[in-house]
């Protein structure tokens, strides 16, 4: 009778297949109601005055509840020195750490930059850039009570210079000394860091050369104070001494954190940072999409949930088409990150092979494949928006017969190397493949392993042509985006450290990057833009593709979402809990 | 898991009367006179699940191997963008896409030809299976067969390493294993040819693959090794090689047999199982293992099931298709089997 | 009897430590260094520098791997001076991209793992034994039939199938089942059992196939064997003979699949965490892949193997306990 079984079993199986009712797609679903970025305005610097808290309320904000975070991943680098990942320094910076100098934002795209623990952004004491003095507000307190000193700045900036805590940004230990022989505090060393000097509640720093962008340099996560007595040296990652609103009350490495209320961190002295939630809660391992998931089924419980993590890309078109449904716990934006591809420099020669490959960008198809617009903002220069100076201009629209011409009938060959971490980095690479050849371009696409990406386009003798690569400004200028990605600074031929994937460098831009460096921020800002402009016209050393944009949603409790612009993520300074009582626990 | 990883044989339901019938099992030699093999053969062609199973084994190499033919009737192949028939979100439009044109609906992302990435996928699955299965058996058998008829250092040197590689965690040395040993052989700035990414996965799977085999053949080898025709091959001074390939393996050939039609299915779910872990031949070739995961990410999305009960439920029939013919096989080898 | 386990013991040592060399040496046949992935992107040369220092990169292959070995039975220092570093036993080193001890890493996910693969196979075992059991007394019938028909689609069913498709079905379209999380079992043992059910189901819907063919037949086989004539020609009530004797004696090839199906399911987890979210040593072992995180490799392989290598031996002394036939050689 076995055999019956046998049969039987093929034939129910066409059955069970009918599952679920179909629905069509007519294409007209998503579509309205991005945010266009805002453009970052010139006059950033802010006064005395500015500096001086408490923050402007957030419309409708409660004080108290418990605001429970959910994502994949612990937030590794927490220690103030090794934090550069834009939500570890948004943790760090906007709750358990201040900074000298910081970035105010009152949620209308508009940033500032005030003086945080200092009273203001910095005093250029002869004008020349060279040497910079900041003063600490009085009655700044620890977690412990006991009283932050510009010592304890100090110590904090001269421990950045450890090669072990080297993980942060390295703007101004490089600034403070080139040759970087000094290796931080420890073993024995002098706790100060060279070019600095403590004077009582002040901090002078001083440069070789003009630095004018070092009020910028000092919003970096590591000038927040560190007493030496509570250096744990790598293990202070694990649980950084608290200057800001909120303090560590327990940790599981990798799995959950909890913070609660510093008690003698003042409202009066701050003028960014808002401490609404009594509490905060954080539970790592939600697989990003499983994430998006719970939050937009705001399930009883889950009404308090939060999360760094966008709307994951398999289903944002659910959640872009019905923007009704989450009213008031959703926020949305251009985000500062740019994406663009890279053009090997050392191997692709003729400009007009490059320029060819500027006009013929299937730039629609990269954003259609990425998601859509909720995904990415076509862009056409390499700053973008949010970074004040940044100027608009299309020198190469998209023109398939243009690159046809420039190319005068050459077949030309070139390989495209991207990351071999799922099925829509080989989408994309099948899709400029089938593109390109329209102009006569043919590619050959090579998958490299995801984690050594980084390290092999990095690397100056690599054999690729064409790879995608990203950036996102460290602080709102252009001085962040053009010298470390189009100049010599992030040009490390002996090594696969740098961050310039073109290797392009150029005489007479880096004469321009010279001089905008020794000039006064708000007039050096809109040179960066026209500096954007004249390198892609004359030298075509990329293609630039889109400015990243992202989605996201909070469970219905939640209030105060605010895109930042500065780290490009959610404000965890303005989130409130809206009914404090609910979840409570 | 372990089932795929080893070819689903029970060793005890093999027993050597399969081999000896000839001389043991003298009513059947008495009929006709028919050898094993064609007692086998007409025991299988009575079996109705043989008949249809092997009909629709024949039908899918079929549909598999005559992706050029269909590529022509039908009008695309596997490869061809169809980004008019995506939204601004690269989703298909209307239901998953289908239409006259297109079956059973395009993919997300470029709007290639679901049915023709079945199809496509199915061959490269089962080409990659069966290579695997040949090879794995052969080895297996020939391993097997030394170590049980050389017995002593060389067996026990066999028999352990047979226990190293069952100890391993196989899935998570292959994952660690195959970029690796991507970059060490075929790395470099070109892009790798299908061929050189099947002997890459195929590599992969025979490193564990020949083991089941060959635990299979050492078993029934001791059992033959003390027999009189061997001791009589080796008193007219037959050597070793040539009992092993002579005496011995011809006369194991059955549970060989079943081994290797086990091992079919066994590889197509794991192949299948590998490129869904990313493990397969890249892009842009189909591969059915890979379009299940596609379909796993998309599944919360509009129609998102539809993919993945088509691409889930076309590895799942093929594997027991072949499944049903390989138990097909095994009670026509041998007939007492209790399955 | 003694000489058979210090036997086995002494081969288990010998299997381990080229499985250990052996997962040990792959990552130094790859070409790429494995400080400068582990640094990440924006990695400074001082700082790969660092991170090699602490793997010990710098040092001959051999000289790490016994200093590896060390550190997992007496434990061992990392790093050097200011930046020293405790890694008590058992010391499978340090991660750095979670910043801390693999260890505690992989204790944190074995309870997961453990709950996963233990739960899934107890439910398995139960249903493959009691159907093929139930199917082999009542051969023959629709019961028989339908036990048959289960395993030949239970078998051919992919895992990363079923996962998702149950995922589907029940957590997204009808939203019945909670969605899989690891709560541990004494905090609160509904939401273990609720959080589990999925993982669970998975497993054991694609696992219970070939035990349930394997009890099936051996029940069959025993119930044809002398001994049982014997019993039943004694006069034994049919229902003592099958419960008593076939059952007895069908134990002892269902014990040894059950042990060995512990030892599959570990390896299932891999997939089963990765669908369903649970951070267990399956899924961190496939993000430290993906990340190349050499540490954590090396110590899931390792724990991997020492389960399956222990559970075949004590599988083997259970044969043994069970069959007195079986003589241990």
């Amino acid at each position: 009778m076995r055999k019956h079984a046998r049969v039987a079993v093929l034939g129910g199986l066409v059955l069970s297949l009918a599952l679920t009712a179909c629905s069509t797609n007519s294409g007209d679903g998503s579509g309205e109601g991005t945010n266009e970025g805002t453009q970052g305005s010139l006059d950033i610097i802010g006064t005395a005055e500015d500096a001086k808290g408490p923050a402007a309320p957030v419309e409708g904000a409660q004080t108290g509840g418990t605001l429970k975070y959910i994502g994949l991943t612990d937030f590794t680098h927490l220690d103030p020195a090794r934090t550069y990942v834009g939500s570890f320094m948004m943790i760090q910076s906007g709750l358990l750490g201040r900074t000298l100098t910081g970035y105010k934002e009152v949620g209308d795209g508009s940033i500032q930059l005030v003086g945080d623990l200092a009273t203001d952004s910095g005093k250029d004491v002869a004008g020349d850039c060279k040497t910079w003095e900041f003063t600490l507000k009085d009655g700044l307190k620890y977690e412990d009570g006991t009283v932050i000193t510009a010592q304890d700045v100090a110590y904090g900036i001269a421990r950045s210079f450890s090669p072990e805590l080297a993980d942060g940004a390295q703007f101004l230990q490089n600034w403070l000394q080139e040759s970087r022989e000094y290796k931080g505090p420890y073993d024995g060393a002098e706790k100060v860091p060279p070019g600095v000097k403590v004077d009582g509640n002040k901090l002078t720093f001083s440069f070789d050369t003009a630095r004018c962008e070092v009020p910028f340099a000092v919003a970096m996560p590591n000038t927040t104070p560190v007493p030496e007595a509570k250096d744990t040296k790598t293990d202070y990652d694990n649980k950084p001494f608290s200057s800001g609103p909120y303090k560590i009350e327990s940790r599981t490495l990798g799995e959950s954190m909890t913070l609660v209320r510093n008690e003698h961190w003042a409202a009066d002295s701050d003028p960014i940072r808002h401490a609404y939630p009594d509490k905060w809660t954080f539970e790592f391992g939600t697989e990003p999409k499983d994430n998006s998931v719970r939050l937009d089924a705001n399930a009883s419980g889950d009404e308090n949930l939060w999360s760094f993590t966008g709307v994951h890309p398999d289903i944002l078109g659910n959640v872009t088409g019905n923007m009704d449904k989450y009213k008031g716990r959703l926020v949305h934006g251009e985000q500062k990150y740019n994406g663009y591809l890279a053009i090997n420099n050392l191997r692709v020669k003729d400009l007009a092979v490059r320029q060819a490959l500027n006009y013929a960008v299937p730039r629609d198809r990269w954003i259609q494949l990425n998601g859509g617009e909720f995904a990415g903002k076509p862009n056409t220069s390499f700053m973008t928006k949010s970074v004040p100076g940044y100027k608009e201009f299309n020198v190469y629209p998209t023109d398939i017969e243009k690159a046809k011409g420039l190319l005068g009938g050459k077949a030309t060959k070139l390989r495209y190397a991207y990351s071999n971490d799922g099925e829509l980095s080989g989408q994309i690479a099948d899709m400029f493949k089938e593109e390109y050849a329209k102009a006569g371009i043919e590619l050959e696409t090579i998958a490299i392993s995801p984690d050594d990406y980084y390290g092999q386009i990095g690397d100056p003798t690599n054999k690729y042509d064409l790879y995608w690569a990203g950036w996102g400004a460290d602080w709102p200028s252009g001085s962040t985006v053009i010298p470390p990605c189009l100049g010599e600074d992030g040009l490390v031929l002996d090594a696969n450290t740098g961050t310039n994937y073109s290797f392009f460098t150029e005489k007479t831009i880096e004469d321009e990057i010279d001089r905008l460096s020794g000039l006064p921020i708000t007039e050096a800002l809109p040179g960066w833009g026209e500096l954007d402009e004249k390198i892609l016209t004359e030298f075509a050393p990329y293609v630039p593709l889109d400015s990243s944009y992202n989605v996201w949603i909070t469970g219905s409790n939640v209030g105060g979402q605010y895109l930042q612009q500065n780290l490009s993520t959610v404000d965890v300074t303005k989130l409130f809990v809206r009914d404090p009582a609910l979840n409570a626990g | 898991m372990t089932g795929m990883i080893e070819p689903i044989t029970d060793p005890g339901s093999i027993e050597p009367e399969v081999v000896v019938t000839e001389t043991v099992d003298g009513k059947q030699q008495s009929v006709h006179g028919r050898s094993p093999g064609q007692m086998a053969w007409i025991r299988l062609k009575r079996d109705r699940t043989a008949r249809v199973t092997g009909a629709l084994i024949l039908g899918i190499l079929l549909a598999a191997y005559g992706v050029p033919l269909w590529t022509a009737i039908y009008g695309t192949d596997a490869y061809a963008h169809n980004p008019d028939l995506l939204d601004r979100s690269s989703v298909p439009l209307g239901f998953v896409g289908v239409s006259g044109s297109h079956w059973l609906g395009i993919l997300q992302g470029n709007g290639e030809d679901v049915l023709m990435q079945l199809l496509t996928g199915m061959r490269t699955s089962l080409t990659i299976s069966i290579i695997c299965a040949i090879l794995a058996t052969a080895i297996g058998a020939i391993i097997g067969a030394t170590a049980g008829f050389l017995g002593g250092w060389v067996d026990a040197v066999i028999n352990w390493i047979i226990d190293v590689m069952l100890s391993l965690p196989f899935l998570i040395v292959a994952l660690a294993a195959f970029p690796i040993m991507q970059e060490v052989f075929f790395g470099g700035p070109s892009e790798r040819p299908l061929i050189l990414s099947g002997l890459m996965v195929t590599g992969i799977l025979l490193i564990f693959g020949w083991v089941g085999t060959a635990r299979l053949t050492r078993g029934q080898v001791i059992s033959l090794r003390e027999r009189e025709f061997i001791e009589a091959a080796r008193a007219s001074g037959a050597g070793n090689w040539h009992i092993i390939f002579k005496q011995i393996l011809p006369n194991v050939w059955a549970p060989i047999l079943v081994s290797f039609s086990m091992a079919v299915p066994g590889f197509v779910g794991f192949q299948a199982y590998l490129a869904f872990l990313n493990i397969g031949v890249g892009h842009p070739h189909p591969d059915l293992g890979r379009l299940v995961n596609f379909a796993v990410g998309k599944m919360q999305g509009l129609n998102g099931w539809f993919l993945l009960v088509i691409s889930g439920g076309t590895i799942f029939l093929l594997v027991l298709t072949f499944n049903l013919f390989g138990d097909a096989v095994r009670d026509a080898l041998n007939p007492k089997s209790n399955r | 009897m003694l000489r058979f386990v210090v036997r086995r013991l002494l081969l288990i040592v010998l299997t381990l430590t080229v499985v250990s060399f052996g997962t040990f040496m792959l990552f130094f046949a790859a070409p790429s260094d494995p400080a400068r992935i582990l640094c990440g992107t924006r990695c400074q040369p001082a700082q790969i520098e660092a991170v090699r220092d602490g793997l010990g990169l710098d040092r001959p292959i051999m000289t790490q791997y016994v200093e590896y070995m060390g550190g997992i039975f007496a434990g061992r220092t990392l790093g050097e001076g200011d930046w020293a570093k405790d890694c008590s036993a058992p010391c499978f080193g340090y991660s750095y991209t979670q910043n801390q001890e693999v260890s505690e890493i992989v204790a944190r996910a074995l309870p997961v793992s453990a709950s996963v693969a233990i739960g899934a196979w107890i439910i398995q075992t139960l249903i493959s034994v009691s159907s093929g059991v139930i199917a082999a007394r009542k051969r023959g019938t629709a019961v028989d039939r339908g036990t048959i028909a289960a395993t030949l689609i239970g078998g051919a069913l992919p895992i990363y199938f079923v996962g998702p498709m149950l995922l589907l079905i029940f957590r997204y379209q009808l939203e019945i089942l909670p969605q899989p999380s690891y709560t541990p079992l004494l905090d609160d043992p509904l939401a273990f059992a609720g959080g589990m059910i999925m993982p669970w189901a998975t497993l054991a819907i694609v696992g219970f196939a070939f035990d349930a063919r394997l009890s099936r037949s051996q029940m069959l086989e025993t119930l044809d064997e002398d001994f049982i004539r014997t019993s039943r020609a004694k006069g034994l009530k049919d229902r003592v003979v099958f419960w008593r004797h076939a059952l007895r004696a069908s134990a002892t090839p269902l014990a040894t699949s059950a042990g060995l199906g512990l030892g599959g399911l570990l390896g299932g987890a891999v997939v089963t965490e990765s669908i369903f979210g649970l951070n267990g040593l399956g899924k961190l072992s496939l993000d430290a892949i993906t990340a190349r995180n050499l540490p954590i490799v090396m110590a899931t392989v390792l724990i991997a193997a020492t389960f399956v290598v222990f559970g075949t031996f004590i599988v083997d002394m259970l044969y043994a306990a069970i069959d007195p036939r079986v003589r241990l050689s």
